[in-house]
C-alpha cells in the first residue's frame, strides 16, 4: 500500500459498533448458556444495563453472535468493560463493585440455588450372614 | 353501626437476601474450623461464586489460618470494641457472599455485635449461616449449644461432623437431650466430612496448600504428589462438595 492510501486508512475513523448490544455481548452470552430465556434477558438488559430492546433483534443478536467468527487480520479493537457475572478471580479484596456489577454478581448466585433433580441412588445390596435363606427350585 | 374488628393479617414477605455471612463459631478450638472453611471456599470457587474472605483467626497467626491458604482472605482482629464489623466492612465493598473463619474463643464479641448490629443488618437484606463443628469431643457440642443460646434465630446453622477419627463417634451430638432440643428449635441442617488421613492434612497445613492444589497436582511436595494422595484428595473434594450441594440453600442467596 503506498502512502497516500497509508494515511487515508489512518486517518479514517473506527466504525461504532453495528449493535448497542455490542457491548454486552459476554454477558448476554453468558445468560444464555446459563438457560435464560431471551424475553428475561430483554428485561435483565432493561433493569440492570439500561438497553431497551425487544425479543427479535436480541434473537438476531444472540444468533449471529453464537456462530463461529472468522479470524480477524486486523488486531482486535478494546472491548468496553462489562459486568462481571463469573469473575476469573474468585476471593478479591479491596476492589469496590458497582452497582451493576454487584447487581449481576447476586444474579448469578441466585442462579446457582435453582433446585436440582435429585438423583435416586440405585438399590444398594444387603446381606445379612446370619439370616436363614431359603433356597428357592427354579 | 358498630362493625368488629376486622382481624387483619399481614403478609409475610419471604424476600430473598441480596447479602449472606457464612462463619464458622469460633467457639471450641481444633474442631476443623478453617479446614472446613478451605474446603467451602474451594466449593464456591467450583462454581465461579464471587466472594470475600475474612481471616478472624487470631491465635493461628502464621500457619493454619484461612490467610495461610488465601492470601487473599482479609485478616482481622475479633478481639476489639468493633467486634464484627468487619462482615459490613467487606459487604462494603460489594462482595454478595462473605466467608468468615473465626478463631477460638470468639462468642464474646461476637454475641455483643449481634445484639447490637443484627437488626440492621437484617433489614439490610443480609442474611448470617453459622456453621457449628461436631467432633466425638463432647465439647464441641456444648460450644455449638452456647452459641445457638445467644444466636438463637437470628441465623440459620449448618453443623458439620466432622470425623477426626475413624471411625467417629458422635453419639454426643446424636444421643445427647440438649443437642435433641437445639436440633428440634433451631432444625440446622447436619452434613458430614469424612476422615482424612493426617499425613495428607499436616502436609497440606504446613505448606499452606488446598485440596485443589493436591488434587490438580499443583504442589512439588513428595508425599502429597504421590497419586494415592492426589486420588483422596479429589475424593474428599467430591464427597464434601455433594455434601455441600445438598444444603446450598444455606450457602448461596
Amino acid at each position: 500500500m503506498n502512502e497516500e492510501l497509508q494515511q487515508i486508512f489512518d486517518s479514517a475513523p473506527e466504525d461504532e459498533p453495528k449493535s448497542r448490544l455490542e457491548p454486552y455481548r459476554e454477558l448476554v452470552l453468558r445468560w444464555r448458556r446459563q438457560g435464560r430465556s431471551y424475553r428475561r434477558i430483554c428485561q435483565l438488559l432493561r433493569d440492570k444495563c439500561g438497553v431497551d430492546i425487544t425479543y427479535l433483534p436480541l434473537y438476531e443478536f444472540v444468533q449471529r453472535r453464537s456462530r463461529p467468527r472468522k479470524p480477524k487480520p486486523e488486531p482486535e479493537v478494546e472491548q468496553p468493560q462489562i459486568p462481571a457475572s463469573e469473575p476469573e478471580s474468585v476471593v478479591r479484596q479491596g476492589k469496590k463493585l458497582t452497582a451493576e456489577e454487584r447487581a449481576a454478581q447476586v444474579e448469578f448466585i441466585r442462579s446457582l440455588n435453582q433446585p436440582t433433580s435429585e438423583e435416586q441412588p440405585k438399590p444398594g445390596w444387603d446381606f445379612d450372614v446370619d439370616k436363614p435363606r431359603t433356597i428357592q427350585k427354579l | 353501626m358498630a362493625t368488629a374488628n376486622p382481624v387483619v393479617e399481614m403478609p409475610v414477605h419471604q424476600t430473598k437476601p441480596t447479602s449472606r455471612i457464612v462463619f464458622t463459631q469460633g467457639g471450641k478450638g481444633g474442631v476443623g474450623k478453617t479446614a472446613f472453611s478451605t474446603l467451602l471456599v474451594e466449593w464456591y470457587a467450583s462454581k465461579k461464586a464471587p466472594l470475600a474472605l475474612i481471616d478472624m483467626d487470631s491465635e493461628n497467626k502464621t500457619r493454619g489460618s484461612l490467610a495461610h491458604f488465601f492470601p487473599e482472605a482479609r485478616k482481622a482482629n475479633i478481639q476489639r470494641a468493633r467486634g464484627l464489623d468487619d462482615f459490613v466492612h467487606v459487604l462494603d465493598e460489594g462482595a454478595p457472599i462473605v466467608v468468615a473463619d473465626m478463631g477460638a474463643g470468639a462468642g464474646e464479641v461476637a454475641h455483643r455485635w449481634f445484639d447490637s448490629m443484627h437488626e440492621q443488618a437484617n433489614s439490610n437484606g443480609i442474611a448470617f449461616t453459622a456453621i457449628g463443628l461436631v467432633t466425638p469431643d463432647p465439647a464441641s457440642v456444648s460450644s455449638i449449644l452456647a452459641w445457638g443460646k445467644f444466636l438463637q434465630a437470628r441465623v440459620e446453622y449448618l453443623i458439620v461432623k466432622n470425623s477426626m477419627s475413624d471411625p467417629a463417634d458422635f453419639g454426643c451430638w446424636e444421643n445427647d437431650s440438649e443437642a435433641e432440643a437445639f436440633r428440634r428449635v433451631a432444625q440446622p441442617k447436619v452434613i458430614s466430612m469424612e476422615y482424612r488421613i493426617p499425613e495428607i492434612e499436616q502436609e497440606m497445613r504446613e505448606h499452606g496448600l488446598t485440596l485443589q492444589a493436591v488434587a490438580e497436582r499443583k504442589t512439588d511436595v513428595p508425599a502429597l504428589k504421590l497419586t494415592a494422595s492426589v486420588w483422596r484428595a479429589q475424593a474428599y473434594r467430591r464427597n464434601l462438595f455433594a455434601e455441600l450441594d445438598r444444603v446450598k440453600g444455606l450457602l448461596l442467596l
